[in-house]
């Protein structure tokens, strides 16, 4: 139990840790993050992404310190650190993270495509169709997850061409004042970009699968820090395209953006950017719940179809019951302060005790 | 008792000689049943002989000339003296039942004396009946080799071994179909291909438990990693070069008896978009045409459901000149964009489907029947819009690109499911069913060999002979992909004579 041996014959080279990382970090995040953060850090929000990504930084470094000293996953980490019991409470709180994350993604690309696109279709048929594909990706095992989030990675980035259409319209003044905001608006900031920043965690989960996983970690600082500049990149061309006080009225300035558009036989580029948005949201809901399901089948030792198919119904069973506005609201609150803390605070706390443990078993 | 041991084995001997004879009359006896079963008898000085045939599987010419005009030559009569005597190599004296069974199924002829039945001499005059090596059809390429495969397999190893002289060429011949005894030679060159993937391809052939084999095509379903998928896994190709290529690339080959068509394993995706000809341009119009042609493919799939989705919920995507081009085709139409759409897919299916079941001649009439009359005259019924027919037009023709026909089916019927898709949630549903697609190829594999490779796993070694095919001077190492033994393709050394200087001549 307390290693999570994986076949050689499935594991993934190490520099898919970029891809895993980036892919995993860059989600519905992306379209949204702008107005959160510009009430907040205003001209400055640039200053608390940068801090966001150094934070994440960090806390992936702390994450390979910790596999550094007992390799396997965090379902075993946890166990060997705290205890069977307490170990395991832990575990199962990381799982219902990890679901939490992947309901919290598709239930706001469902709330996106029905803003903007389809909104009578009921969110249980989207629901259904994603899970459907989640389960056969899954079904081919993290070696075909790693492979959709890879190609969902190369075949995402030529929308970037729409950001740079816009700055047709930029106005670089936008960008002044800067260093206008205290310190406490900026961590405040900090705060309100987790959404952009959250995904590196999964890494706990997937470790196992990477060969010489040692040796990935430049490669997940890599995707860290790709997707901090990204970030920034969106944020400033959104600073300069729209004006303070229309940022912070506008829900999707990223989507609102991309409407501006227009060749010669192609306008409302919007339609083409949220579907094109569902190849970078399958891959983020396929690794959620490819790391819940997963802890779960390291944790009660049962075949992995089971939690998946059980989580698959508890999702679509919220979409049924639930308006997504309303489900959003509650999991949003639950990823944002507090499952952001729990990463944030657990980490460095487990790795405090695996070191002491440590040390005194050598003591 | 020791005694009377060896006397009761002698007994069992005795038995089995006694069974083993009746064994071999017998069998002539139920060969004998069918009518075109020749037992010749003959007389030379005083002995009787029996040529026994099926008419119909040997060259009679070669019988009269090699066998029945050279037995009155001989001066005493016994097997050993025809054999020698004879002209023909590979012949046989022998009592097995089972051999004679299997030789003169094969087409030779069992010549027996009447002083022995029991024992025949085999020689084999199978007639070697079967077409000329002619130019590929399937295939076509313009320049290069106008050689084909034939369905005879000692034709079609021969070609291939004209083209890699070597002895490192192995050929393992195994037979496979419980009623068709269909032969199959599988293909490698020993020291570069991996043993485990010739193993495999040895250990799935034999392990096929079906009465006929009749093609290639045939066992090639057989012995695919994944059943349920629309795509080939291994490649069916007529051109004798690419199997030349492959073989020395680190694949298996395999050629079927009775069979046109060769396959090559393991296959990767965009080898079959692959020409043989890309090798005989220079890189760059051989890359722009393969590029050309995945573009192509690409085209042929999305076009029609985009028009669909586009028409049925996202008019706003397009600009307002265009748009009233498309409107002005569109307003006389009573049907939804789907329903035009499969109209006029479907018919193109059938004129293809109707075209490749008849003759030549009749099937140029009906492309310009289909294609023009139909067309037109749907057009101004009412019944679709210009537009679309261009759009359908082109993407058929676009599927056709492709070199290898299989492929080239695979994406004619992958249409549907986006066309559906389309229907359903307009370019939500194109991109969701973009995602099954990939993913499906993802987890499919040719002999354990990932299929999507080098895109993913994602090797940049590989790419120098994928999308585009580089010069020759990146061709220094075999595909990883392959896992061969002897990696290197060229000898890494510095060009000395040929090299120019950038000098601008000085």
């Amino acid at each position: 139990m307390n290693q999570a041996g994986v076949n050689d014959k499935y594991k993934v080279s190490p520099f898919y840790v970029f891809f895993l990382v980036h892919s995993m970090q860059t989600g519905i995040g992306v379209l949204s993050f702008q107005r959160v953060l510009a009430k907040s850090a205003g001209t400055d929000g640039w200053i608390s992404i940068i801090l966001a990504g150094l934070i994440v930084h960090i806390m992936i470094w702390i994450i390979y310190k910790i596999f550094s000293i007992v390799p396997g996953d965090i379902i075993s980490a946890n166990t060997q650190a705290l205890g069977k019991w307490l170990g395991n409470f832990f575990n199962l709180l990381f799982i219902i993270y990890f679901l939490i994350l992947g309901m919290t993604v598709i239930i706001s690309y469902i709330n996106v495509v029905h803003v903007w696109m389809f909104e009578e279709v009921p969110s249980w048929a989207f629901a259904l169709v994603f899970l459907i594909l989640i389960y056969y990706i899954n079904s081919g095992g993290f070696r075909t997850v790693t492979g959709v989030t890879f190609l969902s990675v190369l075949l995402t980035y030529w929308l970037l061409f729409d950001l740079i259409y816009a700055m047709k319209y930029a106005e670089f003044t936008n960008l002044l004042p800067i260093f206008d905001h205290s310190i406490l608006d900026i961590l405040k900031g900090v705060k309100d970009n987790s959404l952009t920043m959250i995904g590196f965690e999964l890494i706990l989960m997937f470790y196992p699968f990477i060969k010489d996983a040692k040796t990935s970690q430049k490669y997940a600082h890599g995707g860290a820090l790709t997707t901090t500049l990204l970030t920034v990149f969106i944020y400033l061309v959104s600073l300069v395209f729209y004006s303070q006080k229309q940022l912070v009225l506008t829900i999707w300035p990223t989507l609102t953006m991309t409407s501006v558009v227009e060749l010669p036989f192609i306008q409302r580029f919007e339609y083409i950017e949220i579907s094109w948005w569902a190849l970078v949201i399958i891959p983020n809901m396929t690794i959620s719940l490819w790391a819940a399901s997963r802890g779960f089948k390291r944790l009660f030792n049962v075949q992995q179809k089971y939690p998946l198919w059980g989580m698959s119904i508890i999702i679509l069973l919220i979409n049924i019951f639930v308006f997504d506005m309303d489900s959003l609201y509650i999991l949003n609150k639950i990823i944002n302060p507090y499952g952001l803390y729990f990463i944030c605070l657990y980490l460095p706390l487990l790795l405090l005790i695996i070191y002491t443990k440590k040390l005194r078993k050598r003591l | 008792m020791l005694f009377n041991r060896r006397n009761s084995q002698k007994n069992l001997n005795r038995k089995d000689d006694f069974n083993k004879v009746s064994d071999i009359r017998s069998l002539f006896n139920s060969l004998s049943s069918s009518n075109d079963f020749i037992n010749h008898q003959g007389n030379l000085k005083g002995i009787g002989y029996w040529v026994s045939f099926y008419r119909s599987l040997i060259d009679g010419q070669e019988l009269h000339e090699s066998v029945l005009s050279v037995i009155p030559t001989l001066e005493t009569i016994s097997l050993e003296q025809i054999k020698e005597n004879i002209p023909i190599e590979n012949t046989l004296i022998t009592s097995t039942r089972k051999v004679i069974e299997e030789r003169i199924m094969r087409g030779e002829i069992a010549i027996r004396l009447d002083t022995n039945l029991d024992e025949c001499l085999l020689i084999n005059i199978a007639s070697k009946q079967g077409r000329q090596i002619g130019k590929p059809e399937l295939e076509f390429g313009i320049i290069s080799p106008q050689e084909a495969f034939v369905e005879d397999i000692d034709i079609n190893l021969n070609l291939v071994r004209k083209r890699l002289p070597i002895p490192e060429l192995q050929v393992n011949e195994l037979t496979v179909g419980s009623l068709s005894k269909t032969k199959v030679a599988v293909i490698y060159i020993e020291g570069i291909v991996e043993q485990e993937n010739v193993d495999t391809v040895i250990q799935r052939i034999n392990e096929i438990e079906f009465d006929e084999i009749l093609d290639g095509s045939n066992l090639a379903q057989m012995l695919y990693d994944e059943s349920n998928t629309l795509f080939p896994l291994f490649l069916h190709t007529e051109r004798p070069d690419r199997i030349a290529s492959a073989l020395s690339e680190g694949k298996v080959a395999m050629v079927i008896d009775r069979s046109s068509s060769a396959l090559i394993a393991p296959t990767i995706l965009l080898e079959y978009f692959i020409t043989m000809e890309d090798y005989n341009m220079p890189w760059v119009p051989a890359s722009a045409f393969r590029l050309l042609r995945i573009f192509a493919v690409i085209f042929s799939i999305f076009a029609t459901p985009l028009y669909v989705a586009v028409l049925t919920f996202h008019y706003e995507l397009i600009p307002k000149d265009l748009l009233e081009t498309i409107v002005a085709s569109r307003n006389l139409i009573p049907f939804p964009p789907l329903i035009e759409a499969l109209f006029l897919e479907i018919s193109i299916e059938l004129l293809r489907e109707a075209a490749a079941r008849l003759p030549t001649k009749v099937g140029q009439t009906l492309g310009i029947v289909g294609g023009i009359v139909i067309g037109q005259a749907a057009v101004v019924a009412g019944l679709t819009s210009n537009i679309l027919l261009i759009i359908v037009a082109l993407s058929a023709l676009a599927s056709f690109v492709t070199p290898i026909y299989k492929m080239g089916n695979a994406i004619r019927l992958l249409r549907f499911p986006f066309l559906l898709g389309a229907q359903i949630w307009g370019l939500l549903g194109i991109a969701l069913a973009s995602v099954f697609l990939m993913t499906h190829l993802i987890k499919l594999t040719s002999m354990g060999h990932p299929y999507l490779e080098p895109i993913y796993p994602f090797r940049i070694k590989d790419w120098k002979d994928s999308f585009v095919r580089l010069p020759f001077n990146f061709f220094k190492s075999r595909p990883v992909n392959l896992r061969t033994e002897n990696v290197t393709r060229q000898p890494q050394k510095q060009k000395t004579s040929k090299k120019r200087k950038n000098d601008f001549n000085e």
